[in-house]
């Protein structure tokens, strides 16, 4: 069947040729229309209930997404004349930029100690800030640097930094749109929201876009005279990342281009083949971004990773098809065209499709991981492998029939050194073991030391402006991760049993208590203090704002007194509105009964553990709140992100037995042999939990990156292992075991050497990245590819002599 | 001693509020406190002094401390309530006398009455504050044919609500002390 199909098209070279080019150019063609999601959300698990009550939460509280600039005068004294000046155009200047709801920076703090007037409700209905006329300068700028809520907000504790903070206007559409999609009640109608989703996001992508880029142009103009200005926030990292992972993708191909082209010309010394084996794969990749297009698949920071995976994976494919090719034409020099490529076709169908589907396998398991854009990457990856593997044969079919008949030739390596692999593996099995045996207690020791972190900061390479702009604001101004406490109040039911006119007495009385006028009143304000106090007084927390600091604000305008439950409702319903909305809504939602303390976590701080500091502080706000009948809720994308890393640490463990197993049950399958499956199996293992061990003891997070190395170096890194025993079997059925070894090594030693070469070039394109994830899964997968080179080269021989005799197994392997 | 004994039942009554009396009774108790007050400028503890006679009789104090203690009343001993009501009578007039220190000459005008129910009725007076018109509410129950005030809202608040807030927090956090000792502390603005 296959051998009849392969003939069809090796006589029909032109029109299959022909044919292929066109749709992959067709396909190629909705590549354009791929788009790019590097939102804080493509990263979140979808059904974590976490990110439901974020979603809510978000509702309940103004402003939530928000940029701070920062800006260091070049006197570094922000409350000069002439840094005032500044600031105050800059401040004009930031509220006129589209998308931007409102600035808060010192220019508008209000002021109410620094005035000379001291009538209270004066103050109120016209409330001064750093500008107005009769405001004495020296007293507003005590009154700033000690603020509880301008300090380390807005102004850095030494006094030489201050912040703009730019709250972006809400992007409702987005949660109607989300919130519409979570109810939907049929899956068409969720694919429909879902496409709406991705238009919508698409455009608030550009005016994040325009926004930020004519903030920077603003930036720029005030950079001029010395002043430093650094712009952070959540909207700016993924503006950002999107930026990275379109110039990742844009360097991948240019530098694959040579890097491989060099490769492959150093390999085959044949600028046809070069040209041939470059065009086949970048083709694939194009022909497999329009196909990604077509399903709707967003290209997020983790998914970006597929362009130089699938170019890896379809050249080592493209690679083994060459070299057998190569080497046969040189064999039977008299042999046609047409009978050469047959053959090589034939002969590598199925190593090069189980070597496909075992890679298949590793990026499927991946859908275990429950995070949408990882599960994205394996299907993505599954599918445009499989679609290299076809075009591959399609190309190659026609193209290598369109090549006039020639000599080629190719690098031989060293054979003496791949003998001296086989004579080591045969020889010094024990030394082998041993050091097979040393990997595996340094994976039991390091192993358990791996741990799973998420710093923004560290994402971003040093030097640049990203990672220095969230270095000031996480140091300078009060952190740069948000994360909310949300302490609810339960309605309050009182059982009174008592006499009739005290009853009717307590009814007036238990309905005036639920007017909001009574909102705030000692419980609140005395849980607000404690939760505060508790908060400020974290390791990590930067900046705290919330009701608290409001009642602060009050007891420095009463004379340092607390304000009691008088004061405080008066004050509810005597506030101007204005004044109410800025300083109250984001604390406050008495419709909820809620408060919320709004804190921002240094993520710079080397000794962060998330997730303890998470649980931590869960366990000890709710032993502060125990008896205070209140529920508490914690929630921000700092706990997004750590849920989402914690869940892919937990699915590792699936993720990892569905690779393991399945292949397992493949290579039975193939290899018709529990005893080779296991050893082939354990070939594996042994490099890969090297590379883990090597995490844990230097201390390298597993990060939304890493954390798929382990499928996808498995996936790989079987092929070797499976050309290997291949070849193993077919030279047992000549020779001796020992002779088997050294056979197999001398033959499949050149591909296994052309396709390592071509993988660890790939992947180490990976490490130009200015994505640290990105710069860690290049080395540490190049790293787990030798690795698992040697694994083959040494580890599996020696297994192989060891547990494998030719008696057990002679005829009904392969034929 | 029988006259003696009529005589004080003809004291009482005539501090026994009737319904349709309320409003002069104010309004005229209110110009007085006013003229107390024009009068003794430099001395408001004083004034403060003549003022609380004028409406000591209208007043339920033992009946507004219960109030503010809500459910708790019931689990203080006699002597625990003694002991409240003085204090609490006390911090009443307390923070009335400092919030005299803020008075700038306002007029409080009796503008109407309203009654919610048999037992209730609330009267209404005005000031005007910045040239914004501003409202205190004297809330009055009925006991025995005789009206009593329980409560007053001032500028929308309720003195006794914000009592109870704060009592009730601090007995279900502390003891009968803590809260006498606060009693002390809590002044109204």
């Amino acid at each position: 069947m296959m051998a009849f199909f392969l003939k069809f098209l090796i006589n029909h070279p032109k029109s299959t040729f022909l044919l292929t080019l066109l749709i992959c150019v067709l396909l190629s063609f909705f590549a354009f229309k791929l788009h790019f999601d590097a939102s804080a959300e493509s990263l979140l698990l979808e059904d974590d209930k976490d990110l439901k009550i974020f979603r809510e939460l978000s509702k309940h509280y103004k402003s939530d997404n928000f940029l701070m600039l920062a800006f260091k005068p070049s006197d570094e004294n922000p409350f000069s004349q002439t840094s005032l000046k500044k600031l105050e155009n800059l401040h004009k200047e930031l509220e006129g930029v589209r998308g931007v709801e409102r600035v808060f920076s010192i220019i508008n703090a209000p002021l109410l100690l620094s005035s000379e007037n001291k009538d209270l409700k004066e103050l109120m209905q016209n409330i001064p800030n750093i500008t107005s006329k009769d405001i004495n300068q020296s007293k507003a700028k005590d009154e700033i640097l000690t603020s509880p809520f301008y300090q380390n907000n807005i102004i850095a504790k030494d006094g030489k930094t201050t912040a703009f903070i730019i709250y972006l206007k809400p992007d409702l559409t987005y949660i109607d749109l989300i919130s519409a999609r979570d109810s939907a009640k049929d899956e068409d109608e969720r694919e429909r929201l879902r496409t709406q989703i991705q238009k919508h996001q698409a455009e608030q992508n550009a005016l994040t876009k325009a926004l930020l880029t004519q903030i920077r142009t603003i930036i720029s103009s005030y950079e001029k005279d010395g002043a430093r200005l650094y712009l952070g926030g959540v909207s700016m990292i993924s503006d950002d990342m999107i930026s990275y992972i379109k110039d990742d993708l844009a360097l991948y191909g240019i530098s694959l281009v040579f890097l491989l082209g060099f490769a492959l010309w150093y390999f085959f010394r044949s600028f046809a083949l070069m040209i041939l084996a470059l065009f086949i794969c970048f083709t694939a990749l194009s022909s497999a971004s329009g196909l990604f297009a077509l399903l709707n698949f967003p290209v997020t920071v983790i998914s970006s990773n597929y362009a130089p995976l699938m170019l890896i994976i379809t050249l080592s494919v493209v690679v083994h098809l060459i070299t057998h090719f190569i080497e046969i034409s040189r064999l039977y020099p008299n042999t046609t065209q047409k009978r050469l490529v047959l053959q090589t076709l034939l002969a590598k169908a199925k190593p090069s499709f189980f070597a496909i589907f075992t890679t298949m396998i590793g990026f499927f398991s991946l859908i275990f991981s429950h995070i949408e854009p990882i599960i994205k990457l394996g299907i993505m990856m599954s599918l445009g492998i499989a679609l290299g593997l076809i075009l591959s044969y399609l190309f190659l079919s026609s193209a290598l029939m369109l090549l006039k008949r020639q000599n080629f030739t190719q690098k031989e390596f060293k054979l003496s050194f791949l003998l001296w692999c086989a004579n080591v593996s045969i020889k010094r099995k024990k030394f082998i073991y041993a050091l097979a045996f040393i990997t595996l207690i340094l994976a039991f020791v390091g192993i358990p030391k791996l741990k799973v972190e998420n710093s923004f900061v560290n994402y971003f390479k040093d030097g640049s402006a990203i990672k220095e702009g969230l270095l000031v604001i996480d140091k300078d101004l009060g952190g740069t991760l948000p994360l909310d406490i949300i302490v609810r109040f339960k309605t309050a039911k009182t059982q009174m049993k008592e006499g009739e006119i005290l009853d009717s007495f307590e009814n007036e009385f238990e309905s005036l208590a639920l007017k909001d006028t009574y909102w705030f009143d000692s419980k609140k304000t005395r849980i607000a203090k404690k939760v505060h106090h508790f908060l400020e007084n974290k390791e990590f927390v930067g900046s705290v704002l919330s009701l608290n600091s409001l009642l602060s604000l009050g007891k420095s305008i009463n004379n340092g007194k607390d304000l009691d439950d008088f004061a405080l409702a008066f004050l509810n319903e005597n506030l101007p509105p204005n004044f109410k909305q800025d300083l109250l809504s984001p604390f406050v939602n008495i419709k909820q009964n809620e408060l919320r303390f709004s804190i921002r976590v240094i993520d710079s701080n080397p000794n962060l553990k998330r997730d303890t500091f998470l649980k931590n502080l869960e366990n000890e706000l709710n032993e502060l709140l125990k008896n205070e009948d209140v529920e508490l809720q914690i929630t921000g994308i700092m706990l997004l992100y750590n849920n989402m890393l914690q869940s892919l640490f937990s699915s590792q463990f699936d993720t990892l037995a569905f690779v393991v197993l399945a292949i397992f049950a493949l290579f039975v399958l193939i290899f018709r042999s529990f005893k080779i499956a296991t050893i082939a199996i354990i070939c594996n293992l042994i490099p890969l939990s090297l590379v883990f061990a090597f995490m844990g003891f230097l201390n390298v997070p597993l990060d939304l990156m890493s954390i798929t190395i382990a499928a996808i170096a498995i996936g790989i890194g079987v092929d070797d292992i499976l050309h290997y025993i291949y070849r193993f079997k077919e030279e047992l059925k000549h020779n001796g075991v020992k002779k088997a070894i050294v056979n197999s090594h001398l033959f499949i030693g050149t591909a296994l050497y052309y396709t390592t070469i071509s993988i660890v070039l790939g992947f180490s394109v990976m490490m130009s990245s200015n994505f640290i994830p990105t710069i860690y899964f290049g080395i540490l997968t190049t790293l787990v590819m030798i690795l698992l080179l040697f694994g083959s080269l040494f580890l599996l021989p020696s297994l192989l002599i060891s547990f494998y005799t030719k008696r057990n197994n002679k005829p009904k392997l392969l034929r | 001693m029988r006259k003696i004994l009529l005589l004080l039942i003809v004291a009482l009554s005539a501090f026994a509020l009737h319904l349709d009396e309320i409003e002069n009774f104010m309004q005229k108790n209110i110009d007085e406190s006013l003229k107390i007050l024009q009068n003794a400028k430099d001395d408001k503890k004083s004034a403060a002094q003549d003022i609380f006679k004028l409406f000591d009789g209208v007043f339920d104090y033992e009946l507004m401390a219960k109030l503010s203690l809500s459910k708790y009343y019931q689990k203080l001993s006699q002597d625990e309530v003694a002991e409240f009501n003085k204090a609490f009578e006390a911090s009443l007039k307390k923070s009335f006398t400092d919030k005299l220190e803020l008075y700038k000459d306002q007029v409080l005008k009796v503008e109407s009455g309203e009654r919610k129910n048999e037992k209730r009725y609330f009267l209404t007076s005005s000031m005007m504050v910045d040239g914004e018109k501003k409202f205190i509410v004297f809330k009055f129950y009925k006991e025995n044919d005789e009206w009593l005030i329980y409560d007053v809202d001032v500028l929308g608040v309720s003195i006794i609500q914000t009592y109870r807030s704060q009592f009730g927090d601090i007995l279900e956090n502390g003891t009968f002390k803590d809260l006498l000792s606060k009693l002390n502390d809590i002044i109204i603005k």
